[in-house]
């Protein structure tokens, strides 16, 4: 199940881990730095919003609904998309992300759950920080031939997960070009950076983690899942769908996460509107019996 | 390349990225057990592919039991090829995925 890094491995992976989570909040101080000295523009507002759609939309319906647990079928150019696109929230690469996530549910809140908060050997704020960010500087890796075989086989996920930094940069180029298409200036090419690149993959990396230590603890359990997953509403829109995590929990391949009016799921609009297209199809979801069924 | 040459060239690439004399390389042991993660397995097979100049299945890692299972399988093209086929590979992650779904 586990397979443990050599030390060299370990400390070269540790480095990049930290400079990945590190680096986005030097953007936040230096974006709110600046937003006090000079004021904001639309150039900020846009490539946020551009972007973090793209990375939110990559996250939650690519790399979780489609790659991690085949909750519905695409064209394999839409499936190219959603996985470079989940790739610019620098979370790491598709075959990493995904192997950790499928060892998640099946060991869910157990003592080999890569993230859980509720490990009896931490405290209750240490778990939550554990589940949250600390879990990524761990010494052992899910086995990826136990848990995205699949993927591996896959040359297009293969692909795009060895050039991830590829992708990375270039989820940082785009917005600096919408800044400067924007405004025709270098100061509009940097607001982009920094918005659309730096501050984007902050909030998108937190929403994450958000759902990971957060939905883990505290909200809903409207389902009998079997672990201490949560529906946190508050969360549903910047987390795309992601916080309906004791729906998700309860019905891990369903395409769509709304059982309820209330219940926001972006990722869940947009998978619906790719099948509307004809680019998506076989969307898994429970029925109202077996929602039923497992309701609490 | 025959076995010898695909067998040295073996353990020089894994000596260099682990960062272990090509000698003490142990051929007869479990691929994973040497500590590659996804990443740099990725790597290994495109390598392998490079060397070899065809593709190669990136589960070739996992498939074989030992380094020397899988050189032996490359080296001989009559050898059975991947453990596991596509379609088993499909129903077993299908079962990892429903069982989630019913418990
Ligand atoms: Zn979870
Ligand atoms: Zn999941």
């Amino acid at each position: 199940m586990w397979l443990p890094l050599r030390p060299a491995r370990l400390r070269t992976q540790r480095i990049g881990f930290a400079l990945a989570t590190a680096i986005p909040v030097l953007g936040v101080v230096v974006a709110a730095l600046e937003i006090g000295r000079i004021g904001w523009s639309w150039v900020e507002v846009v490539t946020f919003g551009v972007m973090m759609v793209v990375s939110g939309i990559g996250i939650e319906a690519g790399f979780h609904r489609h790659f991690s647990h085949r909750a519905f079928a695409a064209k394999p150019w839409v499936r190219l998309a959603l996985a470079i696109a989940g790739t610019t929230a620098l979370e790491g690469p598709v075959l990493y992300w995904v192997a950790n996530h499928r060892l998640h549910h099946a060991e869910s809140d157990g003592p080999d759950d890569p993230h859980s908060p509720h490990t009896p050997a931490r405290g209750r704020l240490a778990g939550l920080l554990h589940a949250h960010v600390g879990w990524i500087f761990g010494a052992r890796r899910p086995s990826p031939g136990r848990f995205a075989r699949d993927l591996l086989r896959d040359p297009l996920v293969v692909w795009v997960s060895r050039h991830h930094l590829w992708w990375v940069a270039a989820g940082l180029l785009a917005p600096a070009l919408l800044g400067w298409a924007m405004t025709g200036t270098g100061l509009g090419a940097w607001r982009g950076l920094l918005w659309g690149g730096l501050v984007r993959i902050f909030v998108a990396q937190h929403t994450t983690y958000l759902v990971n230590s957060a939905c883990h603890t505290v909200g809903r359990r409207p389902f009998a899942s079997g672990d201490h997953s949560t529906n946190l509403r508050i969360l549903a829109l910047p987390t795309f769908g992601g916080s309906l995590h004791n729906n998700h929990h309860a019905f891990p391949s369903t395409a769509t996460n709304d059982f309820s009016v209330w219940d926001l799921d972006p990722s869940g609009w947009f998978i619906r509107l790719l099948a509307v297209a004809g680019l998506a199809w076989d969307l898994k979801r429970p029925t109202a019996a077996q929602r039923k069924r497992r309701s609490t | 390349m025959n076995r010898d040459e695909l067998t040295t060239w073996f353990r020089r690439k894994l000596g260099e990225r682990i960062a272990v004399p090509p000698e003490r390389i142990d051929l007869d042991r479990p691929l994973e057990t040497i500590g590659l993660d996804s990443m740099e397995a990725v790597e290994l097979t495109a390598e392998i592919e490079a060397e070899l100049g065809r593709p190669v299945d990136p589960t070739s890692l996992w498939d074989y039991p030992t380094a020397t299972a899988l050189i032996a399988a490359l080296c001989d093209d009559a050898a059975p090829g991947a453990e596991l086929s596509d379609a088993e590979v499909d129903a077993e992650l299908a079962r990892m995925l429903a069982r989630e779904d019913d418990a």
